[in-house]
Formats: structure tokens, C-alpha cells, sequence
């Protein structure tokens, strides 16, 4: 199997689909964002840690990406072949996201309790963090300084992949091989700590050393199991359908598993580890999330997050038909919310006084569908305007030498 | 054409995982020679000299402590857990490159994991071995083990679910359990060649009664290669789960500094770091002293490296962490041990050391040359086989010695018999070592002669024509 420039764009009946899903991104963006607006302006405190929950679903997709391109280079696999480009489209996104950044600056007394001056008064643990570390505008630099980083990151790996496309020599690719190692360390380093910026901090008073990978942990998966879903979705059409075969479903139904094992695997650590020590400046972070409906939450993510994704995945027949994956990936999604939900919604309360947030709920909603939507216009824009596989990447052509000499990519899915 | 990669002038050609040139036969009988036909060599005879020595050692040192007890040993009040528990922890993470090898790496199928599987799995074995006399001996009773299990007495006593301590009773004989199952099953087609190839009756009839009467038909292979698979899955998550447990023995306590989170992933990562350095420690010698150069070629070497270099990373980002939060936790304790006690106090030679064995030598591995030199290679492996074990040792020894009061605190320092425990250990992963290399084929015959096939498969498809251009640029860009 191999592919002419040509055969790699989309073609009219994908062009057509890209269109549909541009129209209505189109409105989900503006019923979203309109939305988000209203909210900001009325209902502030139900509404920015809604925001932000959303953000960070986005957010955790793109910056992923990015990563996973930069994994892929070092790796290689024909998983690579329906995704690299979606990736580095995704990848792209987080120049709309620094934008949407902003708003959380806007109304980081909302956002963060950190940023509340009666919050930061009453307990001196976090009136000496907001001291130095939480000081509003070092938070503000260091948000600038991870944006920066994956912007340079998104843009070096969506361009040299596209120079490829061009040459018959790999100058582009080897490029991307040298700097593939150091920007991995160094985006998964950043994402660390914009995960204790971001979604640590709504409980300033606490501090876990695993948070930070547990939460590119759940990114990979949100990204992995949203691809997937994306790319399933279009392969009833050409170049999809060729790059989409049986044996990559199964390996990419093999990285959802590993992933929702990682995810439980880190999350199930944090837990027996805190629990044990039963130490009260740890264990309120699991008090605020395991009371009244949050505990019926954190119990769903264990079964419905965990345990049922898991055992669907682990039969090989299921990861080799799109009629199964497709429902299992849109079911991690839904549950990459839900998680993210848990970890950011309950915040810094005393346990029993916070009751569920009920009011954040349409604006998490709508912030999803508001952020969703101006991203979606963005990547579909992105994605078409190159071929759909990175026709000369060497890693490609590698996955497709192995996959010639040992016939084992089992046709197309749809 | 797969085998020989053209070069453009600007990155070196990557080695192949088989010299060329090689047949079934040839392969057979290059490793089975070392055990059948090959003449007594020196280095072994002194490297097994050595090794005995340290095991009379060994036994010494035990002899000595069961008639004396533990107090010969270095620990102390509120230093319970010395050298032993370093010991353990650095034998046990040592067996995790094995399993990964063999199991996750078959899964995954990587090619060149084949010549390297049946060494790094013995490695697995010995090292758990290692490992477990060192929980064993610190019961200071050790014939009274048993208690440790779940069983019907008269007391009515069962043994406390909630410490990992007995988590990792069953965790690490579980894990011993697989380990030596998937290694002896792997075995058989390669027990049942020697069989056939040996000269001598009753070298023959000892190997045959332990090929289990493989004749090599398809039946035979079918099941062989069903049992395998399985075996294989069953040994994935040990790779994960033993480690996780030796790291809750530290993490589920409040003691600063083993009270992290991170500790899971950061062990199973340190894990595999210190025992991928161990197989290239190991490998390199004897591969170059039992002419094994053409199977365990410069490209195992380099695959080697770079899991070492990304494993050391995360193992990096783990001290990174754990450094980073106790500033930022505002918790007095943590914030002490971390940010001064480790760095500036009593133990800050083994904590500096450390860093630089385990952080800063690794990241020559970068450059692709050095990753390609065996010598350069091994004198990194030896500095993190010692980082590694330095690292328990600053885990264990700071954190113990000055926890929370000041008045508790005590000063450690090990005594002439904990060097000599642990120098025994090393002894007897030696001998059985050199005893293996000697008895059994340290590469897997049968699996080799099935990456011959693949390689005649591989070369003959690129010929076909199926993506010839592919086969090349695969090579080249790797």
C-alpha cells in the first residue's frame, strides 16, 4: 500500500463532511460562547470553575498532542498513520486556547480561592503560598512561559511534518528526530506544572507529588479516546479508510486500555497512599470529593471510568471493530469529564458545608461547547488544508514496510 | 536490502538485530556450543572463582547472624530498616528489566528483544533470589517465615492485611513464582536441542528428562506458543505491581520524605532503569567472552541505552517532584528532610552522589555515539547500578534517622557485616550466574532460529517489491 500526494487530501465526500462539522462548530461556538458571557457576568462563582473545567479538557487535548507527535517521532507505529495528522491539527489549537485563557485571568478571585483576599487572610498556609508561588502575576508569567513553550512546540512539529510532505529528502524529518527527545522532557515537564498552577491550586491548601502525572495521564487519554472517535467517524472516506485498517484499531484500542490502566493505576496510588496515612491536611482533598453526590461521582469513575472501558477493552474482538471502539472511546470522553469535574468543580471548602454545584453544571456545558466549538473550527480548518497522512514520514513508511512483509493490517474497518 | 541500510552521510547506519549472513544451523549451533563444545575458558574459571569465594562469604555472614542475631548488623533505634532493606529494594528493582524483556517487549513485539530475553530473565530470577534472603534474614528468625502467611493456627492469628509488608510476601513470591514458570517453559525446545546435540549419554539423558519429551511437532509448538503468550500476560503486571508494592512499604507510612504519592510510578520507573543497567553491565562482558556479538549486537546495546536514559528521566522527574512539592506543601517536615536534611546534612555525600549517578551521567546517553561504545556504555551502567542503590539508601537512611523529633534522632552506619551480607548476595547472584551461562543456552535457540525466518521474510518482501523504498528508509531512520 502506498499513497500519492493526491490520494492523501481529503476528497469531495470528506470535504463535504469537513463543512458539516465547520457549520455546526459554528454554532456551538456561538450559543456556547454567548453562554460563557452571560454567565461571567451574572453568575461569576458558579461560573469560572465551570470555565475552567472545560479549558482544561481542551487545553489537555491540544498540549497531548503535541506530545504525542513529539513520542510518536521517537517510537514510530502504524497507529501514526491515521493519527499523526489529527494530532499535529490538535496540537495547532493551543494558540486559540491561550487566548481563551484570558477569561480565567479575568476572574482568578472566581477561578482560584488562592486569589480571594479573605481566603488568603484566614489560613496562613495559603496566604504564605500566594506569598511567592500563587502571587497572581508570577502565576500569570508562568501560564505565558508554558503557552510559549507548547506554541513553539505545536508550531515546529506541524510545519517540519509538512515540509516533508514536500522532499524526497528527510532533512525535515530528521530534524524533528533530534529535537523529539528534549521537547518531550520538556513539554511533559511544563504540563506537570500547569497542572499544579491550574487544577492543583483550586485546593491550595493541599499538594499531591503525583498530581502532575496523573494528570497528563488523563490528557493522553481524553486526546487518544477523541481522536479516536474523530477518525472513526470519517472512515467511510478516503484516505481515512486506507490509513484506518483493522490491526491500528486493535492498537489503538490497545493504547485506550493501556492508558485507562495508567490513569487508574496513578489515581488508585494517590489514593491507598493518602488514605493510609490518614493525615488531615491530605485526606480533606478526598473528604470535599466523597461526600453527598460527589461520592456517588468518585464511585462512578471507578466503575464507569475504570472498570468498564477496562473489560471492554480487554477482548481483542472488540478493539478490532470500530461498532465497539466507537461507543467504548465516546465513553472514556464522557468520563474524561466527569474525572475532570471531581478533580477541579469541589474546590477548597469544609467538606460538610459545600454542597454539590448544581449551578456550575450548565456552564460547564456550555464552556465545553463554547471552547469545543472554536477549537473544532480550528482543527478541521487546520487538518484539510494538508494531506490527511504525512506521506514521506519516515516513521510512516517504516509502520507500512513492516505491515507489507507480515500482511497483518486486516483490511479496512468501515 | 533490510540488512543493509545505505548511508547519506549524515547519521551512522543503525546495527542490525542479526549479524548477516547467519542460517538455523549456524545459530544453533554458535549457542548451544557454549554449553556443549566450548573448552573451559579463564575468565570464567576466575569470574566463577570470585563469585565462590563471595558465596563462602555469603555463607559467613549468615552462619554468623543466626547464632548472634541482628545486632551485628548496623541497625539501631530509629534506624530499623539498614542495609537489608537497601539491599532488598535494589535486588528486587534489578529483576524488573527481565520481566520487562520478556514479557511487555514480546507483547509489544520487538524484534530485538529475542537474543537478550533468556539472559535478562535468568538475571530476573537470581536477582529475586538475592533479594528475598535479605526480608528473610532481618526476621533475625528466619525459619519461622511462615508465620508471614495467612494460615489456620491455634492462635487464631492472621497476618496484618493492611501492611504492605505483607503485600510484598506475596507480591515478590507470586512474582518469583511466574518468573521462574515462564523462563523454565521457554526453555523446553531449547532443552529438548541440547538433548539432541549432546555427545555425551547422560548429559543427554539430563537434559532430556528436563525437555518434558518435546519432539517438535505442531502439536507441541501450538500449545507451546498458547502457553507462552499467557505466561507472558500473566507477567505484565508483576512488572508493575511488585514494585508498586516495595514502594507502598515506604509511601502508606507519614514518615517525611517516604509519604509521597509519586513513589509508585517513580520505583517501577527506578525499577527498570537499575535493571536495564545491570543486563548491559552483565551483557557486555560476555557477549565479547563467548563470541555472542553477532545475536547481542550494537543495536541491543543502543535499544538498551535509550530505555535507561528515559527511564533515568522519570526517575529524575520523581526527585524533581518530591523536591518541588515539599517547598511548595508548606509542610515543615517534609520541607526539612528535603530541601535541607538530604542536600546539606549527615547523608549529603550519598544524596549528591546520587543525583549525579542517576540525573547527570545518564544524560550522555543523548549522543547516539556513546550509546553505540560498549565500554563508555558500561561505565554508565556501573554508575547507575550505584546511584540506584543510593538512592534506597539516602530513602531509607535519611528519612529514619531524623524524622520528627530531634530527640529521637540517631546516626547510622553500617558494620564489617553488612558489607559482608551484602557482598555474599552479590557472590550468589554470580555463581548462579556463571553456573547458568555454563549449563544452559543463555539465548534462546528456538526463538532466534524464528528471527533467521523472519529476516529471510523481511528481506524477501523488500525484494518483492512491497515498498522497497519503505524497507530502505525504515532502516535508515531509525
Amino acid at each position: 500500500m502506498s499513497f500519492g500526494t493526491a490520494d492523501a487530501l481529503a476528497g469531495p465526500d470528506l470535504n463535504a463532511r469537513f463543512d458539516a462539522i465547520r457549520s455546526r462548530a459554528v454554532l456551538f461556538a456561538a450559543v456556547g460562547l454567548g453562554a460563557c458571557l452571560l454567565g461571567a457576568l451574572v453568575f461569576p462563582a458558579s461560573f469560572f470553575p465551570a470555565y475552567l473545567t472545560a479549558f482544561l479538557f481542551w487545553t489537555g487535548i491540544s498540549v497531548a498532542s503535541i506530545g504525542l507527535c513529539f513520542l510518536h517521532r521517537l517510537v514510530g507505529g502504524g497507529w501514526g498513520l491515521p493519527l499523526r495528522r489529527p494530532f499535529e491539527a490538535a496540537g495547532s489549537m493551543i494558540v486559540v486556547l491561550a487566548v481563551l485563557f484570558i477569561p480565567i485571568l479575568l476572574g482568578l478571585p472566581y477561578t482560584y480561592p488562592w486569589a480571594d483576599r479573605t481566603v488568603a487572610e484566614a489560613d496562613p498556609l495559603v496566604a504564605q503560598k500566594v506569598k511567592i508561588f500563587l502571587e497572581p502575576s508570577f502565576f500569570a508569567t508562568r501560564a505565558a512561559i508554558y503557552f510559549v513553550i507548547w506554541a513553539l512546540g505545536a508550531f515546529l512539529v506541524g510545519s517540519w511534518s509538512r515540509q516533508q510532505d514536500r522532499r524526497e529528502d528527510q532533512a525535515p524529518s530528521r530534524r524533528l528526530t533530534a529535537l523529539a527527545g528534549p521537547a518531550l522532557v520538556l513539554t511533559f515537564l511544563s504540563t506537570s506544572f500547569a497542572a499544579f498552577d491550574w487544577a492543583m491550586s483550586r485546593d491550595p491548601d493541599w499538594y499531591s507529588t503525583i498530581y502532575g502525572a496523573m494528570f497528563v495521564v488523563g490528557a493522553i487519554l481524553s486526546t487518544l479516546a477523541f481522536l479516536t472517535v474523530f477518525t472513526i467517524q470519517n472512515a467511510a472516506y478516503e484516505p481515512v479508510k486506507s490509513a484506518l485498517t483493522v490491526g491500528r484499531l486493535n492498537d489503538i484500542g490497545n493504547l485506550l486500555l493501556a492508558f485507562t490502566m495508567l490513569w487508574a493505576y496513578m489515581s488508585f496510588s494517590q489514593f491507598i497512599i493518602i488514605w493510609m496515612g490518614n493525615l488531615p491536611e491530605e485526606v480533606i482533598w478526598y473528604l470535599r470529593r466523597t461526600q453527598g453526590v460527589w461520592g456517588a461521582v468518585a464511585l462512578a469513575l471507578i466503575a464507569f471510568g475504570f472498570f468498564a472501558p477496562f473489560l471492554a477493552l480487554l477482548q481483542r474482538e472488540h478493539k478490532r471493530n470500530a461498532g465497539w471502539v466507537l461507543p467504548i472511546a465516546s465513553w472514556i470522553l464522557v468520563m474524561r469529564v466527569v474525572d475532570l469535574s471531581w478533580l477541579i468543580l469541589p474546590g477548597y471548602s469544609k467538606p460538610d458545608e459545600a454542597g454539590f454545584p448544581w449551578g456550575s453544571l450548565p456552564w460547564l456545558l456550555a464552556a465545553l461547547a463554547g471552547i469545543g466549538g472554536v477549537w473544532m473550527i480550528g482543527f478541521v480548518g487546520r487538518l484539510r488544508s494538508a494531506p490527511l497522512i504525512p506521506l514521506r514520514d519516515p516513521r510512516i513508511l517504516d509502520a507500512l514496510a513492516h505491515e507489507a512483509a507480515h500482511q497483518h493490517n486486516g483490511g479496512a474497518v468501515l | 536490502m533490510a540488512e543493509t541500510p545505505h548511508d547519506d552521510g549524515r547519521r551512522a547506519p543503525l546495527p542490525p538485530v542479526l549479524a548477516p549472513g547467519h542460517t538455523y544451523g549456524s545459530v544453533t549451533a554458535t549457542i548451544s556450543d557454549v554449553v556443549l563444545a566450548r573448552a573451559l575458558d579463564w575468565r570464567w574459571a576466575v569470574g566463577m572463582g570470585i563469585a565462590s569465594s563471595l558465596l563462602m562469604l555469603f555463607g559467613g555472614a549468615v552462619a554468623n547472624l543466626l547464632f548472634r542475631g541482628t545486632g551485628i548488623w548496623g541497625i539501631n533505634t530509629p534506624v530499623m530498616w539498614g542495609w537489608a532493606i537497601i539491599n532488598f529494594v535494589w535486588w528486587v528493582g534489578i529483576g524488573h528489566a527481565g520481566t520487562l524483556i520478556s514479557a511487555i517487549l514480546l507483547l509489544l513485539k520487538q524484534q530485538w528483544r529475542t537474543s537478550i530475553n533468556r539472559f535478562a530473565e535468568a538475571m530476573t530470577l537470581f536477582a529475586v533470589a538475592c533479594a528475598g534472603m535479605f526480608p528473610l534474614l532481618h526476621m533475625g528468625r528466619p525459619w519461622k517465615f511462615w508465620w508471614m502467611m495467612p494460615y489456620p493456627n491455634t492462635m487464631a492469628l492472621l497476618p496484618q492485611w493492611r501492611s504492605p509488608l505483607v503485600w510484598d510476601v506475596f507480591a515478590v513470591s507470586t512474582y518469583a513464582t511466574v518468573s521462574a514458570l515462564f523462563w523454565y517453559v521457554g526453555l523446553i525446545p531449547d532443552l529438548a536441542t541440547l538433548r539432541d546435540r549432546a555427545k555425551n549419554k547422560y548429559i543427554a539423558m539430563a537434559y532430556g528428562s528436563l525437555a518434558l519429551g518435546w519432539r517438535g511437532s505442531a502439536r507441541h509448538w501450538s500449545r507451546y506458543k498458547s502457553a507462552y503468550m499467557l505466561l507472558a500476560a500473566m507477567s505484565t503486571p508483576l512488572v508493575v505491581s511488585v514494585h508498586t508494592v516495595v514502594s507502598f512499604d515506604f509511601a502508606v507510612s507519614v514518615i517525611p520524605g517516604w509519604h509521597a504519592t509519586i513513589f509508585p510510578p517513580y520505583f517501577v520507573a527506578g525499577a527498570i532503569f537499575s535493571g536495564f543497567a545491570m543486563v548491559v553491565t552483565l551483557m557486555v562482558p560476555l557477549r565479547s567472552w563467548f563470541g555472542l556479538k553477532d545475536f547481542i549486537t550494537d543495536r541491543h546495546l543502543d535499544n538498551m541505552a535509550k530505555i535507561i536514559l528515559a527511564t533515568g528521566m522519570i526517575v529524575g522527574y520523581g526527585y524533581a517532584m518530591e523536591f518541588f512539592i515539599a517547598w511548595y506543601s508548606g509542610n515543615p517536615y517534609e520541607e526539612f528532610l528535603l530541601l535541607n536534611a538530604r542536600p546539606f546534612g549527615t547523608y549529603s555525600n550519598a544524596y549528591r552522589m546520587m543525583v549525579f549517578c542517576n540525573v547527570i551521567i545518564p544524560q550522555l546517553l543523548w549522543i547516539p555515539a556513546i550509546r553505540r561504545n560498549p565500554i563508555v556504555l558500561w561505565v554508565i551502567s556501573i554508575f547507575v547500578n550505584i546511584g540506584m542503590w543510593l538512592e534506597r539508601y539516602v530513602i531509607v537512611i535519611t528519612s529514619l534517622s531524623e524524622d520528627f523529633l530531634p530527640s529521637s534522632w540517631a546516626p547510622y552506619s553500617p558494620t564489617i557485616w553488612d558489607v559482608a551480607t551484602f557482598l555474599g548476595t552479590l557472590g550468589l547472584f554470580t555463581f548462579l550466574l556463571f553456573a547458568f551461562i555454563r549449563v544452559l543456552p543463555s539465548i534462546a535457540i528456538a526463538e532466534m532460529r524464528e528471527l533467521v525466518h523472519e529476516k529471510h521474510h523481511e528481506a524477501h518482501a523488500a525484494h518483492a517489491g512491497h515498498g522497497v523504498d519503505a524497507a530502505e528508509a525504515r532502516e535508515e531512520n531509525r
